[in-house]
């Protein structure tokens, strides 16, 4: 959830690190899979909704 | 990999904390010629301007490009961006702040370039512990291990959108 309200309540500050090879391979792998998940979803999302056209057209 | 466009991006507003006005602000890349105020600022922009890994953009508003209102330090990480450093001029910290938004601004410039580099809008970055429930309430941005936050592409298209209105994917 975002609150553009709260946003200026404190002073935003980032730690100035670099991660490890081993630490960006890690979360650079979860983005690969979350979105290989996502796009499985779409993809049988289109193939139900291709599948239900042809057997409409068929009926 | 360094970020490939200079552009002037037209952003929202920043709003005076005094008087309400609102100004039209611009994001732009800064360059080694930039000059910088080493007493208004806590890190050393000079020195994170130099390295070529990283791309510094500074906001100001569209009727004083002169005076820098934040700064923000982005990696193109290749399948995200990654948010090196941010902060507000002196002037736009603490409770006394003269300038809102300022932050939202970056940020929201930040998850913008991600969508740009087809990276979904994905944009991480290293949060201090005590502000991790502050940035995940106020960007939605979600904890990854112990201190890696980032912001997901729902919640990135959201401040994109806020901040920048004619942005279209």
């Amino acid at each position: 959830m975002i609150n553009f309200e709260k946003m200026d309540d404190k002073d935003f500050v980032f730690i100035n690190e670099s991660f490890n090879e081993k630490e960006e391979r890690v979360f650079s792998n979860f983005l690969k899979e979350r979105k290989a998940e996502k796009l499985k979803i779409v993809d049988s999302k289109r193939i139900s909704k291709q599948h239900a056209q042809t057997v409409n057209t068929r009926i | 990999m360094e970020l490939d466009f200079e552009v002037d991006q037209i952003t929202n507003s920043i709003e005076n904390v005094i008087s309400g006005e609102v100004f039209e602000t611009l994001v732009s890349l800064a360059t080694k010629e930039q000059i910088i105020e080493k007493t208004d600022w806590v890190f050393d922009w000079k020195s994170e301007i130099r390295d070529e890994t990283k791309s510094v953009f500074f906001l100001t508003t569209e009727n004083d490009p002169i005076t820098i209102h934040g700064m923000i330090s982005l990696i193109d990480k290749g399948d995200h961006i990654f948010m090196n450093l941010i902060e507000s001029a002196k002037s736009n910290k603490g409770k006394n702040k003269l300038y809102k938004g300022v932050a939202g601004n970056l940020v929201a410039f930040a998850c913008k370039t991600s969508f740009e580099k087809g990276y979904d809008g994905i944009v991480s970055f290293i949060a201090k512990i005590q502000l991790i429930e502050h940035y995940s309430d106020t960007l939605g941005a979600k904890l990854f291990g112990k201190t890696r936050m980032y912001i997901d592409t729902e919640e990135s298209y959201t401040l994109t959108m806020n901040y920048f209105k004619n942005f279209d994917i």
